[in-house]
């Protein structure tokens, strides 16, 4: 059994999940920029079937429609955003269970839809008093569908008329509900206190109720006698003799009024706070701009409607331009290196009086004339022929370089002079300074050795005939410019004359050098005792040592380029070569600690 | 064996439960809201029923949901002067980051209309609601402080949150 309602409980828990992320579609009824800049007010449905969504759509736009017919809130359209969530209930219509002691009156029949929000007409027992009742419902909704908005109202399908405030304004359909809906928008949005006296517990100092009469310092002081502003006792009961409004017909205390001065004026307060600089967006990006011959600077700005702001334009303090939102400054009115543009703008409406609010917001930039492009080098702009640099100039659309290319970046391999002149996006022509580029010659030079071909026994030798002196001989064997007898292989060895002139230019030349065994006159020399038999052969010959064992020989064959062919520790064996072309080859012959050449001639 | 065997069920069932059915229905004695730590801007929504009964000195909570979701909201907070009220206070490790307030759900101000153009607020007094409490986090944020405010008098601390 327990098991049982274990599986039930997590069952419902786990369908509690899916239920969680409820998302619905999000229509768009007014959308004037950024959400993140813009108010946004949210409109939920409720009793709405999947059916009826249209009719939800249809009453939004309506509602959104009166909402922004009421002054300042028709005033300050541009600077909201307004998103429909279309909620799908189950079933259509607002709850009206007929408990409440005044529904007699209202002639509106019993119902009880099964809706998303439960809004529900007679709640606290009065008819009137149209209420969601499922908070859990709205935060999903809201969490899920549309987290960041400002202000939420609950629209009830039912064309009964009903509403109320609290944490959302709620209403039915029909401009009467709506205007219940903009009464409570008063109270969550611009912080309004009721202009009738809703009761003791209610009665704080607000911006539209107070209990200071004198003139000179009530907190309406600036509007006193606008439009019938005074200072108006309450009525009547508790305390309500001790509290003061502004007006005595305002939509604050009465449906189907406006707003008063004083409520206008903390509503449009609210609405700039909320929204900040009336400046959504500027051209150029950037604070630094550089102007060619001529430059459009332009503001977009989130202007009420009729526009109040008051735009003007200062160019190093000197006002350029009024009510415009773009000004064209050309070069010739800057002033040196360092000038500044500064647009400012500001809110001039008559709705508000509160000099402490601000309602001016300034764009500035710093503008230069167009400095001429900059030519970098990637290195010296002296080198040798064969070297290379690389010129680049400042990033701008078209690139004509002086030496044709048409490229940002150029190659340069000779001498010259360099520029370029490049277009920007916006048509503006800029040259360059020329840089200049001396690509210097190589050195001529020369190597002529004393001898094609030197023995063995003639090393070392120091190595000349590299024209002109001064330069250094490399190759293998040959350190500080002489040839070593130490690892020398017979054959041919590359001998390579190196010379860097005074402009650090640099050539090299190579001569081949025959190093040959020649026959030895020296009587200790190994030589003569050892023979290669036969020589020359066609590959196959043997080592004969006279006098010598064999076993401690070690033999090295090279060929004529001083490649090793063949190794062997012992002579016992025939020595093959017939996989290898003909030719001469170096038999290098290691004995007692002393080194031996032989020729063997391949045919 | 038979008995083993069902406790063994038991226990993974109830382990399921946990790890699925906790972040939904969390009493209030649950101080963990989430289970990683906020990186970045959030906005989370606390949904809770509150009650209140004669007896009691201060009202019980119980959270039941909780969602976040990467974003940010406008300031929105301002004193509120309403005698009635739930006071949220997010707080870091050593300061009190944000304050936010809300009407009490349980002694509920309704305004409705009376007449063709009149209008009339009354107080409801309930003794159980649910309702929820949107609120902006950040990587700072380490509690959130729930207290309340009946008829004007001190608050009282109904509950901490850790983050």
């Amino acid at each position: 059994m327990i098991l049982y309602r274990a599986i039930i409980i997590y069952f419902f828990m786990t369908i509690s999940q899916f239920a969680l992320a409820q998302v619905f579609k999000v229509d768009t009824i007014q959308y004037q920029g950024s959400k993140d800049k813009f108010i946004n007010i949210v409109v939920m449905g409720d009793g709405y079937t999947e059916t009826e969504q249209a009719k939800f759509l249809l009453n939004a736009t309506e509602m959104t429609t009166y909402l922004f017919s009421q002054a300042p809130w028709s005033n300050y359209k541009e600077y909201f955003n307004v998103f429909a969530i279309e909620v799908i209930s189950e079933e259509s219509g607002v709850k009206h269970p007929n408990t409440a002691s005044d529904c007699s009156s209202a002639n509106v029949p019993v119902s009880n839809p099964n809706t998303y929000l439960g809004v529900t007409f007679d709640y606290a027992n009065i008819h009137r008093l149209v209420v969601p009742t499922k908070n859990g419902n709205i935060a999903n909704v809201l969490a899920s569908n549309f987290p960041n908005y400002d202000q939420v109202v609950i629209l009830g399908n039912s064309p009964y008329y009903g509403g109320s405030g609290g944490a959302f304004a709620t209403a039915t359909n029909g401009p009467s509900s709506f205007d219940v809906a903009v009464h409570e928008l008063g109270h969550s949005f611009a912080f309004l206190a009721d202009e009738y006296y809703a009761g003791d517990v209610y009665a704080n100092e607000r911006t539209n109720l107070t209990k200071e009469t004198d003139p000179s310092k009530v907190k309406w002081k600036n509007w006193m006698g606008f439009k019938n502003i005074g200072i108006h006792q309450h009525c009547c009961g508790g305390q309500s003799a001790s509290w003061y409004r502004p007006h005595n017909d305002c939509k604050m205390r009465f449906l189907g009024r406006e707003f008063c001065a004083v409520c206008s004026e903390s509503t449009v307060k609210r609405i700039q706070n909320l929204v900040g600089s009336t400046i959504m967006d500027f051209y150029p990006k950037t604070s630094q701009a550089e102007i060619c011959d001529q430059k459009t600077f332009h503001l977009s700005l989130i202007k009420p409607n009729p526009n109040t702001l008051k735009v003007v334009w200062e160019l190093n303090g000197t006002p350029i331009g009024t009510n415009v939102d773009s000004v064209v400054i050309l070069e010739n009115q800057l002033s040196g290196n360092e000038n500044t543009l500064k647009a400012i703008v500001q809110d001039t409406t008559l709705l508000i009086r509160d000099e402490s609010h601000n309602t001016t917001y300034t764009q500035t930039w710093t503008i230069a004339p167009k400095s001429t492009n900059q030519i970098i080098s990637s290195g010296s702009n002296t080198f040798c022929i064969g070297d290379s640099v690389i010129l680049s100039t400042t990033q701008s659309s078209v690139y004509q370089w002086s030496n044709g290319s048409t490229t940002q970046d150029i190659i340069v391999y000779e001498s010259g002079e360099y520029s370029v002149i490049s277009t920007d996006e916006e048509g503006c022509i800029i040259g360059s300074d020329t840089i200049k580029i001396a690509v210097n010659p190589l050195p001529q030079v020369s190597l002529n050795l004393d001898k094609d071909t030197i023995c063995l026994s003639e090393l070392p030798i120091i190595l000349s005939g590299g024209k002109p002196e001064g330069g250094i001989y490399t190759g293998e064997n040959i350190v500080n410019g002489t040839l070593s007898s130490e690892m020398i292989i017979p054959g041919i060895q590359e001998i390579t004359y190196t010379f860097t002139d005074e402009n650090n230019c640099m050539a090299s030349t190579q001569q081949a050098l025959y190093i040959d065994i020649c026959s030895s006159t020296d009587p200790t020399d190994y030589s003569n005792d050892i023979k290669i038999i036969p020589n020359p052969n066609s590959g196959k010959f043997s080592i004969i040592i006279q006098n010598q064992r064999a076993s401690n020989a070690v033999i090295q064959i090279f060929n004529h380029i001083g490649m090793l062919v063949f190794e062997k520790n012992t002579l016992s064996d025939e020595v093959d070569l017939l996989s290898h072309p003909a030719g001469t080859y170096f038999v290098k012959i290691k004995m007692d600690g002393k080194i031996v050449y032989k020729k063997v001639v391949v045919f | 064996m038979v008995i083993r065997i069902r406790f063994a069920i038991l226990l993974v069932i109830f382990g399921l439960l946990f790890l699925f059915g906790c972040r939904t229905s969390k009493g209030v004695s649950l101080v963990e809201l989430f289970e990683s730590d906020i990186t970045e801007d959030v906005i989370c929504f606390l949904v809770m029923d509150i009650s209140r009964t004669e007896r009691n000195s201060k009202s019980q909570l119980k959270l039941k949901q909780t969602t976040q979701t990467k974003g940010r909201i406008k300031p929105q907070s301002i004193l509120l002067d309403h005698p009635n009220k739930l006071i949220f206070s997010i707080l870091g490790d050593t300061s009190v980051l944000s304050t936010h307030y809300l009407d009490h759900p349980l002694f509920k101000k309704m305004e409705h209309s009376h007449e063709q153009d009149g209008l009339s607020t009354q107080t409801v007094i309930l003794t159980k609601e649910e309702f929820f409490m949107r609120l902006p986090l950040n990587a700072e944020s380490k509690y959130i402080k729930i207290e309340e405010t009946i008829n004007g008098a001190s608050p009282i601390e109904l509950i901490t949150l850790k983050i």
